[in-house]
C-alpha cells in the first residue's frame, strides 16, 4: 500500500517546440499540493496525463497505486476534477447535469451534490449556458466533492474569480483535506491562494520540474533582501537565485543560509520566489 | 451508456423536437398521397442528421473532455453513438416489412426490402460516425459536410440501381431469401462492428 495519492516516474510528453519532462515526483496523501509555473510551463498538460486525457510519450502515472492506463475509468470515481471549464453541452440545466452523474458515477451521492448546489445558491433548473463562469466552477467542484472522491485535481479551476469565492472554494478545499486520506492537486496563477492553502509547491519551468518542497521550508530557505553593489560583490555567488536591479542597488532573492550574518532580509511570498527564478540574472528593472 | 443517452437527449431535445414534429408530418403527407414507400427511407436518412446533431452539441461544449473525467470509458462513449442508429434501423426494417408486405403481399420482397433498409441506415452511419470522431473542432462541420455528401451521393447511386436490384432480389430470393437476408444481416453487424473499432481507436488516440 502506498503513502502516494499519485507517482509519476519518467513522464515524458513532446509537442512541436515544446517538450515536458522527464517527470518524476509524487503527490503524498493528506495533503494539497501547488502545482505552480508561468503560461506554458507545462502544468495543464501534466494534469492531463496524470488523468489519461493525452498520451504520455514515455513514463507512467500510477493513482493510489494503480496505473492509470489499465483502471482509468474506474479509478476515476475516486478522483474529482475541476478544469477552467466546465464542457458540459450549454443546453443541459443544473438539476439535469446531475442526473447524468448519477448514471455515469458508481459513486454518486445525491444528497451530497443537492447540499452542494444549496450551498453554493446553484439554481437547479437554470441552464448551463446562462451561468456565470463563477457558478459554472461552482458547479464543477458540487459535481468533484459528490461522488467520494479521495483525490481532487484542479486546473486553474480559480482564475478569473473574484476573491470571494475564491477564498470559499479554499474553504471547501480546506473541509474536504480534514480526512486525512483526502489529496488536493490544484495548479493556479494565483500563488496568494496556494500560500494559504497548499501544504507542498511544485515548480514547473520550461517542462520540468525545479522544485518540489514543503511550503513552509521553502519561504525558510529563500529571503529577499536589497544591498548595494558593493556589498553584492562580497556574497557568495551561489547565494543569489535571482536580481532585480535598480538605481541604488540591487534587490535580491537569496538563500538564507548562504548569506553572511548582519544582512537584513524578509521572507519572500511564493509569488516572489516564482519570479525571481523564472527571471533569473536577466531580471533587470531600472527604477528612473 | 446510460447517462451518455441521457445527456443526448437532454442537451438536444428542442432539436429532436423539431426532427420528430418534422417527421410526423412527412409521415402525415406519404400516408394521405400513398407513397408509403418513402417511409422506410425515412428512417435510413434520420440517424445521419440526429448524429450530426449530437456531435455538433458536443463539439460546442467540447463535452469528451467532461465524460473522461467520469468512469465512462472510450469504448461505451463510442458505442453509445451508434445506439440511435440500430434504433432507427430496427424501425427501418420494420416499415419496410410491413409496407411492402401491405403493398404487395408478398413476404419474400418485404423480408429483403426490410433486411436491405436497415442494412443500409446501419452502413450510413458507419461511415459517418469514425469521421466525425477523427477529426478536430475546427474540421469536425466539414468531416459532417462532407460524410453526409458522400451518404447523399452513395445513395443516389443506389437508387438508380434500385429497380434492377428489386428484381435480382425477387428472382434470387425466389428460393434462398432467408439465407441472403441472414447473409446481408451478417455482412452490415460486421460492418457496425468494424465501425466501431474504428471508433474506438481513433477516440483512444485523440487527446483531450
Amino acid at each position: 500500500m502506498t503513502n502516494n495519492a499519485i507517482e509519476i516516474q519518467n513522464l515524458t510528453k513532446n509537442y512541436d517546440g515544446f517538450s515536458l519532462g522527464p517527470l518524476n515526483f509524487n503527490i503524498p496523501m493528506g495533503c494539497m499540493v501547488g502545482y505552480i509555473g508561468e503560461n506554458g510551463s507545462g502544468k495543464s498538460t501534466t494534469l492531463k496525463a496524470i488523468l489519461g486525457l493525452i498520451r504520455a510519450d514515455s513514463g507512467e502515472v500510477r493513482i493510489f497505486g494503480k496505473n492509470i492506463k489499465e483502471y482509468k475509468p474506474t479509478l476515476m470515481n475516486r478522483i474529482g476534477v475541476v478544469f477552467d471549464d466546465i464542457n458540459i453541452p450549454g443546453e443541459m440545466k443544473v438539476k439535469e447535469v446531475g442526473t447524468f452523474c448519477k448514471f455515469a458515477f458508481d459513486t454518486w451521492e445525491e444528497t451530497t451534490f443537492n447540499h452542494y448546489l444549496k450551498r453554493f445558491e446553484l439554481p437547479k433548473e437554470k441552464k448551463i449556458k446562462a451561468l456565470s463562469r463563477g457558478m459554472k466552477m461552482k458547479l464543477s467542484l458540487s459535481i468533484a466533492l459528490s461522488h467520494q472522491a479521495e483525490l481532487l485535481i484542479l486546473d486553474e479551476a480559480t482564475s478569473g474569480l473574484d476573491p470571494v469565492v475564491r477564498d470559499e472554494i479554499l474553504d471547501i478545499l480546506l473541509d474536504f483535506l480534514q480526512d486525512e486520506k483526502h489529496t488536493v492537486l490544484i495548479s493556479s496563477h494565483i500563488l496568494s491562494d496556494l500560500e494559504k492553502a497548499a501544504d507542498y509547491i511544485a515548480f514547473l519551468h520550461n517542462g520540468q520540474i525545479l522544485f518540489m518542497e514543503e511550503k513552509d521550508m521553502l519561504v525558510e530557505r529563500y529571503a529577499l533582501c536589497s544591498l548595494d553593489h558593493e556589498t553584492i560583490q562580497n556574497l557568495d555567488s551561489d547565494a543569489i537565485v535571482g536580481r532585480r536591479k535598480h538605481a541604488f542597488g540591487q534587490d535580491l532573492l537569496v538563500i538564507r543560509d548562504l548569506m553572511p550574518a548582519g544582512i537584513e532580509m524578509v521572507k519572500p511570498s511564493i509569488e516572489d520566489i516564482m519570479v525571481y527564478i523564472i527571471k533569473g540574472e536577466e531580471n533587470e528593472s531600472i527604477a528612473l | 451508456m446510460k447517462a451518455l443517452l441521457y445527456k443526448d437527449f437532454v442537451s438536444g431535445k428542442s432539436t429532436y423536437l423539431l426532427v420528430l414534429v418534422t417527421m410526423v408530418a412527412l409521415l402525415a403527407y406519404v400516408t394521405y398521397h400513398g407513397v408509403m414507400i418513402i417511409i422506410p427511407f425515412l428512417f435510413v436518412f434520420m440517424p445521419v442528421i440526429l448524429n450530426s446533431i449530437s456531435f455538433g452539441n458536443e463539439v460546442k461544449s467540447n463535452f469528451p473532455k467532461f465524460a473522461f473525467i467520469t468512469p465512462i470509458s472510450r469504448k461505451v462513449y463510442v458505442a453509445s453513438k451508434y445506439v440511435l442508429t440500430t434504433l432507427f434501423a430496427a424501425l427501418a426494417l420494420i416499415s419496410g416489412i410491413v409496407h411492402f408486405y401491405h403493398e404487395y403481399k408478398n413476404w419474400d420482397l418485404a423480408l429483403m426490402v426490410g433486411v436491405v433498409s436497415f442494412a443500409v441506415t446501419i452502413i450510413f452511419s458507419s461511415i459517418q460516425i469514425p469521421f466525425i470522431l477523427k477529426f478536430d473542432d475546427e474540421k469536425v462541420g466539414i468531416a459532417i459536410v462532407a460524410t453526409n455528401f458522400i451518404i447523399f451521393v452513395l445513395s443516389r447511386f443506389l437508387g438508380r440501381l434500385v429497380g434492377g436490384l428489386v428484381n435480382l432480389v425477387q428472382t434470387v430470393s425466389q428460393f434462398h431469401t432467408y439465407l441472403i437476408a441472414g447473409g446481408i444481416c451478417v455482412i452490415t453487424i460486421l460492418i457496425l462492428t468494424l465501425s466501431q473499432n474504428i471508433g474506438v481507436v481513433i477516440t483512444k488516440g485523440k487527446e483531450y
